[in-house]
């Protein structure tokens, strides 16, 4: 740090260079009061709260540049110079201060005893602070005449309370960049000079306008001019325990501030100095956690008797689940068995899952659900690269001057990254590229927006490299000292010629080249993506191309670079760090290494299986062929996330025996024989991995659902009675084991991850984390990376007569996965009940449906009825389907063809059929 | 709306030429309509709060219609303790409308303004037509010469319709 030699009130201190006035007095000690200053937004120096005295030499800062009585200086908005000395306290400054918060006070309707904010009001603060008598103010006050704005399912406003410091304002522009909240007016009180207020939209209420519900304006307002709507009247702020998690929904792994009380979640807020989320969450995270107190939460186990459920006690139902299960195997084969893990639950357990399934049942047929993410950017980025995760961290971003984005909708899928992105676009001047065949809503902020023809991106990203080497603009000296088998791809490229390629994804020319030479000549450029790349049955050979144009253009192994998969759910990275796969123990070492298996059967006590397992849509075709005849699946929800469904439904109907262990009855657990009630990630202890390869804690705040049990309990408690007892007494411990055995988390331990958590690889106890991968070689055995030259192949199902339009499936903002922790949170459902499909308005006229019309849409597969959304973001002959409403299951329609390498199903492309219906 | 299109094309995708572009859209419709606002912040590629941020802000723009004949009454202290009050009294009863509002034949607006920097010739009221450039101020004003002004201007507007038949 570059440290600026200051004095403030007497007392030396070196602050922060660059730091304003007020950030060296806060950082140190000094608590210069303050209202619209806040640590995240720019400072505006409007309320002049923070107002100072300041010395150079001999001179005072101000205007005249003589002693001050009334001219003070704004400490939030001046920058410390070397020699300044600084009065932040004394008679004269605090009278000024008085006097502003007379005036604000004046216009404030301070109903403290029914105000949500009463005891963590800033205002209040100072009130008190400095004597003031509101009863008895120099300035007599209006009527409190504003309505109070109840309109948003989320958020409270009452203008009455506003300060008008402009927290939210910057808020809503600089960290959600939804720019709904705005000032309006300047002081006056007719219609020609109006009365200077805070407005959401055109001056409308606000929930008709474009607010994302994401509440940064809360989190921000020193007041209780805004506050959340569902949680009012249920506690006062000093009646609450404050609890520190990790949120449970996206990839994301945002730091939760919960705030408990009786044994009830209450709300949530952002921790302000959360790794990657700094302060910010989304909609999901600080509104929709009230599923955790669901009243359709499991709480018993269940047993299927002649088709119904009976409620039954923990011995009686793993007595059955392990007589049956060890039935099967004895049977049938150890392979008859299979297990599918679960990306909503720990590493610990998932940890603890895979264990089970190789050790009791003794076979890798164990999977999980990022099989249907993002198997195909583990298979490529692990071939490329020799690691298959994000390369470098989610905050890096912001040392990047051009991001390529493709394939992720990122404002809904990754929300706090995708205003990360809108923000470094609008205040950083981050250059933005978006290849995707939808308008989603960063095409706003691209410099350039590709749109492909779905399935088609390995030719886009073959003609991009195609310009970069004819133009000479790839890195010579990265690809000649640590890449192989450039000139393969050379001559594979050569012949993808903008012309060409343009009449293979729609993609003009010009553009094509635009975006090459802008990508290229970045001094770092960083790629993400996310399903958009890997949902198709060429996902490996996408994730692979992208990785060949990060290494052409030298874009690795610096900050600000990077090729990044988004990971979808809270611990699907960690889920696969964990070897809940068929062909890997934690830490991606291989089962058919028999070096690697002997350590496992040592550390483990039992025989391992050489052989790879099956895979999410292996097991399921097994089981419609009888091979499987067991499964036992943790936290998912195949019969709705899985490709297909109706074959799904059918192969879990063929099943002998199936246990299901969730939090809720799920489309799955209604199928089950046996129910095991699990806990959510609030009811216990345990750890994530987010998207950046950041191990996280989650923490144990209300108290288990009735006679509901931790997932990791559960699994101890089954493999004792499995005859192979895993012992463990706390997820702590079980992490000192995943340590003991996976050389990436070997310095992870629960005491080392209070502050900012360990970002794997973290080796050794004093490894400090890895913030990006790849610095001088890649994690290939040779240390190189590798290129791979690959054709285009179009995707498995083209529109054809029959079925002539193509559907894709994905994200939205306001639900997660399957739906069953979001649909039951009331606000999300509020917000957003029902599934839609989108649909061209021109493609509206010639069905002559109109918005909200309901359609029938078919593909070889299946058949949904929906309601329409007619939008211009799909385009003509495209149609997109979220796939989170069991009653439009979107994988009613979609195909399971397989990517041949990481087998994942082609959820991006499908042929349908849309009918009025 | 089709008659901005023009009006406001050169500003096409440009957040920073806000103000610029508002008084395009002022000057060919007199004053700022919701659709115009609208229009303006799609044009530059804003919000519409954002927009409207700025029009409330800025007394130069106006939200509602405006007559042919602007009043504008100075309410500043040195003309306030010269009977500007009174002046503005007697406008409203002469015109028939008060501050800020404009009379259903569109032909007066009056409004007030705070100091207009001529207190030597207080109480001041200042008379603009719609679209013509310039204004005229009037000092050293009475009740009489207020009801004066306003018979003058109408006399004005009759003469200019017989000669446009
Ligand atoms: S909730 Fe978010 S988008 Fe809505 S007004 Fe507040 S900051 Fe803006
Ligand atoms: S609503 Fe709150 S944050 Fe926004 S201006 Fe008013 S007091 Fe400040
Ligand atoms: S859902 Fe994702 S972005 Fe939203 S708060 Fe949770 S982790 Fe953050
Ligand atoms: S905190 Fe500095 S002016 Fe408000
Ligand atoms: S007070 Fe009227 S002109 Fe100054």
């Amino acid at each position: 740090m570059e440290a600026v030699n200051i004095v403030i009130d007497g007392k030396n201190i070196k602050a922060r260079k660059g730091s304003t006035i007020l950030e060296a007095a806060l950082e140190n000690g000094i608590d210069i009061p303050h209202l619209c200053y806040h640590q995240h937004l720019t400072s505006a120096g409007v309320c002049r709260m923070c107002g100072v005295k300041v010395k150079i030499g001999d001179r005072w800062l101000n205007k005249t540049g003589h002693a001050p009585n009334t001219m003070h200086v704004s400490a939030c908005t001046t920058e410390v110079g070397e020699g300044m000395e600084i009065v932040s306290d004394d008679e004269e400054l605090n009278r000024s201060r008085k006097l502003i918060l007379e005036f604000l006070l004046a216009q404030h309707k301070h109903d403290c005893m029914v105000c949500e904010s009463n005891g963590v009001c800033e205002l209040q603060k100072y009130i008190y602070q400095f004597g003031i008598d509101p009863k008895n103010l120099r300035f007599p006050g209006p009527e409190y005449t504003e309505t109070v704005d109840e309109s948003s399912e989320v958020i409270i406003r009452d203008a009455n309370k506003c300060i008008c410091c402009g927290r939210c304002v910057r808020a809503c522009h600089e960290v959600s960049v939804q720019k709904v909240l705005n000032f309006y007016g300047r002081g006056g009180v007719d219609d020609s000079l109006p009365k200077i207020g805070i407005i959401a939209g055109f001056d409308q209420p606000l929930g008709e306008t474009d607010c994302a519900s994401c509440g940064a304006c809360i989190q921000v307002c020193p007041t209780g001019a805004l506050t959340e709507k569902l949680s009012r009247f249920q506690g006062r702020s000093w009646e609450f325990k404050k609890v520190q998690t990790t949120c449970p929904y996206c990839g994301v792994g945002c730091q939760l501030e919960l705030s408990i009380k009786d044994g009830k979640l209450v709300k949530a807020s952002a921790v302000e100095d959360g790794p990657d989320n700094q302060g910010n969450i989304c909609v999901k995270g600080r509104f929709g956690l009230d599923y955790v107190h669901h009243k359709d939460r499991l709480t018993t186990p269940l047993i299927k008797r002649n088709g119904k459920f009976e409620e039954a006690t923990w011995d009686q139902a793993l007595d059955l689940v392990s007589s049956k299960f060890r039935d099967i195997k004895e049977k049938y084969g150890s392979d008859a068995l299979a297990g599918l893990s679960s990306a909503k639950c720990s590493n610990e357990e998932n940890y603890l899952f895979q264990k089970l399934i190789r050790t009791c049942f003794g076979t890798n047929n164990v999977d999980h659900c990022a099989r249907l993410c993002h198997a195909s950017t583990v298979a490529g980025l692990a071939r490329a690269f020799g690691s298959g995760a994000m390369t470098n961290s989610i905050r890096d971003f912001e040392n990047a001057d051009v991001v390529l984005i493709t394939g992720s909708n990122t404002t809904e899928g990754h929300p706090v990254i995708g205003a990360h992105l809108k923000h470094l676009v609008t205040c950083n001047g981050l250059k933005l590229i978006v290849v995707d065949p939808r308008e989603i809503e960063l095409v706003k902020y691209a410099d350039i927006w590709l749109r492909q023809k779905n399935g088609t991106d390995v030719a886009w990203i073959n003609g991009m490299m195609n310009v970069i080497i004819n133009e000479g603009l790839y890195d010579k000296e990265f690809v000649e000292s640590r890449v192989e088998d450039f000139d393969k791809l050379e001559n594979m490229v050569a012949k993808y010629t903008p012309q060409k390629v343009a009449s293979i994804t729609g993609i003009p020319a010009e553009k094509l080249v635009a975006a090459a030479r802008l990508y290229a000549k970045a001094e770092s450029g960083s790629i993400i993506f996310a399903m958009g790349i890997t949902q198709h049955t060429t996902g490996t050979d996408n994730v692979l191309s992208l990785a060949n144009l990060a290494m052409l253009t030298g874009n690795l192994g610096r900050e600000g670079t990077g090729v990044n998969p988004l990971r979808g759910q809270s611990n699907v990275q960690g889920a696969c760090d964990m070897g809940a796969l068929p062909n890997v123990y934690p830490g991606y070492q291989k089962v058919d290494d028999a070096r690697t298996r002997e350590k496992f059967q040592k550390a483990w006590s039992a025989e391992l299986p050489s052989q790879p397992g099956l895979t999410v849509v292996e097991i399921m075709n097994a089981a419609g062929k009888g091979d499987v005849k067991g499964l036992y699946i943790m936290g998912e929800n195949p019969m709705l996330s899985d490709p297909n469904l109706n074959h799904v439904e059918q192969a879990i109907k063929n099943l002998d025996f199936l246990v299901v262990q969730d939090v809720f009855l799920t489309e799955t657990a209604q199928m089950a024989d046996v129910v095991l009630p699990g806990a959510t990630s609030f009811e216990k202890d345990g750890t994530f991995t987010n998207t950046g390869r950041r191990v996280q804690r989650f923490r144990k705040a209300v108290p288990l659902a009735g006679d509901s049990k931790e997932d990791w309990d559960i699994l101890c408690n089954l493999s004792r009675k499995m005859g192979h007892a895993i012992d463990c007494s706390s997820p702590a411990g079980v992490m000192e084991e995943i340590a003991s055995l996976t050389p990436s988390y070997g310095g992870v331990h629960y005491d080392r991850l209070d502050g900012d958590g360990l970002q794997w690889p973290c080796p050794t106890r004093d490894h400090p984390g890895t913030p990006y991968l790849h610095k001088d070689k890649f994690a290939r055995p040779n240390g190189k990376g590798l290129m791979t030259a690959i054709e285009y192949r179009p995707p498995a199902e083209l529109p054809d007569k029959e079925y002539p339009m193509v559907l894709s499936t994905g994200r939205l903002l306001q639900h997660f996965h399957t739906g069953s922790l979001s649909r039951r949170s009331m606000a999300l459902d509020r917000i957003v009940k029902e599934g839609y499909l989108e649909l061209n308005p021109t493609d509206a006229a010639r069905l002559q449906v109109a918005d909200s019309g309901w359609l029938k849409v078919s593909s070889r597969r299946g058949d949904i009825q929906v309601k329409a959304k007619v939008t211009d973001r799909v385009a003509e002959g495209s149609v997109f389907l979220p796939f989170h409403f069991a009653e439009a299951a979107a994988n009613r329609l979609t195909n399971d063809a397989l990517d041949p390498v990481a087998k994942i199903p082609e959820f991006k492309v499908s042929a349908v059929k849309v009918e009025k219906a | 709306m089709k008659e901005l299109e023009e009006a406001l094309s050169t500003f096409k995708g440009n957040p920073h030429m806000t103000i610029p572009a508002l008084q395009a859209a002022q000057g060919k419709l007199g004053y700022l309509s919701r659709e115009a606002i609208g229009d303006v912040a799609q044009t530059l590629g804003i919000t519409t709060g954002e927009a409207y941020g700025v029009v409330t802000f800025y007394s130069q723009f106006r939200l509602k219609p405006v007559g042919k004949n602007i009043i504008t009454v100075c309410r500043g202290t040195a003309c306030h303790t010269m009977g500007s009050l009174g002046i503005l009294k007697e406008l409203e009863k002469t015109m028939g409308i008060h501050a800020g509002e404009t009379d259903e034949k569109q032909e007066f607006t009056l409004q007030t303004i705070a100091c207009f920097g001529a207190c030597a010739r207080a109480p001041v009221t200042v008379t603009e037509e719609l679209g013509i450039p310039g204004r005229k101020v009037h000092g050293y004003m009475t009740k009489m010469k207020a009801r004066d002004l306003v018979d003058g201007l109408k006399e004005k507007m009759t003469e200019e319709a017989a000669e446009a038949k």
